[in-house]
């Protein structure tokens, strides 16, 4: 599996300026975003609705964006999109395919499609196949496939051409837990010398495997950084505690709770807050889940 | 295999391996079959033509026509709209493809699976033809 983690030339860089999509008059899907990506995991967090989706369609020039530029290695991909293409690989959050082609009459239709030469095409499709474990499956059509087979479809198809830069939008739903576990190792093998760009609303999806963590909330960017730089930010403003079920209403009217777990005793809380927020409470270091939390919670909940 | 041949080629296989593909070609067969038989023919007042090859084959003609113009349209239309329902057009956008190869190779593959329709009837007639000219002859 090394050679997959090795994107061929350098390593290239993705800059995104001021950029912007505006649906309607008084809605825009995104704002003034501002991103420089390099090689690694990139986990774009964010809830549904935040933006994730139409920044990743621009990104993979699908959309064009209403303000802002995006630069591949220098190029301007509004201007030349096939700079960008030729080394992208897209996998859509709604990916579907043709159910009465197989696997691999279906690869080999989207290998054709992104330029392949077509002898080269099919080793490739065979070490996808493998990659992916849909060998035995590669030959019957696509229609009778489950979620989980149909997305790893959908990643194989997206690493035909050996991209250098991978986007997944919101991969692991709709998959069952061991094969949401199998789906990250597999992008974590993958990343290497390539940008791989991950959207997801569910923290504990990128938690492990992203080096890098965009948090985005109504098309606006709240945090970039690495985990730990995300983490720093609530260094010591957790809080811990036993309280009875009862008072639990009252607590989050005044806290933001990141956390609960049942006791016989009560209901043990987790708190953001920057002072200890009641005589009992503990303090504990900060999750990612906690500074997501945190950072896209309404205003007023904030403490 | 060019870009192109691989729409026209995925397209193809896509539609024709679809149970309302079999259908049409059986309901291509039978009237087919109802015009050789006799059962679906073109008057003039007191007119008809004569029971020829020449005739069946006009007779055919115009059967293949009205079908392929009314209900063909049905078997070819959507084939766009498929892929942005499915989201393969989705990744389709991402590819270097240009529209207008895309789109070509759209037509070309609307072009034939109608033209198949016609094959199998003109081969249908053939074999026909050759059975009722024997019984005839009898």
């Amino acid at each position: 599996m090394r050679r997959w983690a090795e994107g061929p030339g350098p390593p290239m860089k993705l800059t995104i300026t001021a950029l912007s999509k505006q649906y309607r008059r008084d809605f825009w899907g995104l704002r003034d975003m501002d991103l420089e990506l390099g090689p690694g995991v990139i986990g774009l967090l964010g809830p549904n609705g935040a933006g994730k989706s139409t920044l990743l369609r621009i990104l993979a020039t699908i959309t064009r964006p209403t303000a802002g530029t995006i630069h591949w290695g220098g190029v301007d991909i509004a201007r030349a999109p096939d700079a960008l293409r030729l080394v992208l690989g897209y996998l859509p959050q709604d990916f579907g395919v043709y159910p009465n082609l197989s696997a691999i009459e279906f690869l080999d239709y989207l290998a054709a499609v992104k330029g392949l030469d077509a002898r080269a095409a099919r080793r490739r499709i065979d070490e996808l196949l493998d990659l992916v474990n849909l060998r035995d499956a590669a030959k019957r059509p696509l229609g009778g496939y489950s979620g989980g087979m149909r997305q790893r479809v959908g990643i194989a198809q997206a690493l035909l051409n050996d991209p250098q830069l991978l986007i997944v939008d919101e991969p692991t739903v709709g998959l069952d837990p061991e094969e949401r576990v199998r789906f990250r190792n597999l992008l974590a093998d993958l990343s290497g010398q390539r940008i791989v760009i991950l959207s997801t609303h569910i923290v504990s999806d990128v938690e492990a495997i992203a080096s890098e963590i965009v948090i985005i909330n109504k098309g606006r960017k709240l945090e970039h950084g690495v985990p730990e730089q995300l983490l720093a930010l609530l260094d010591g403003q957790i809080w811990e505690w036993v309280i009875p079920s009862a008072e639990l209403p009252a607590l989050k009217q005044r806290h933001l709770i990141s956390g609960m777990l049942r006791h016989r005793d009560g209901v043990q809380v987790r708190v953001v807050s920057a002072n200890s927020p009641a005589p009992g409470a503990q303090p504990t270091p900060p999750s990612l889940e906690d500074v997501y939390l945190h950072l896209v919670a309404p205003k007023e909940v904030r403490v | 295999m060019s870009a192109l041949a691989q729409i026209i080629r995925a397209d193809l296989r896509e539609r024709t391996r679809r149970p309302s593909f079999l259908v049409m070609i059986g309901l291509v067969l039978f009237l087919g079959y109802l015009v050789n038989i006799g059962q679906i023919t073109l008057r003039l007042e007191r007119y008809r033509g004569v029971i020829n090859s020449a005739w069946v084959g006009s007779m055919m003609a115009l059967v293949v026509t009205f079908l392929l113009g009314w209900f063909g349209f049905y078997l070819v239309r959507g084939s766009i709209t498929r892929d942005e329902e499915t989201g393969v057009g989705q990744i389709l956008a991402t590819t270097p493809i240009s529209r207008s190869r895309y789109m070509l190779g759209k037509w070309l593959s609307n072009f034939l699976v109608l033209a198949l329709l016609v094959g199998i009837l003109l081969l249908a007639a053939v074999v026909w033809c050759m059975c009722c000219s024997g019984t005839s002859a009898r």
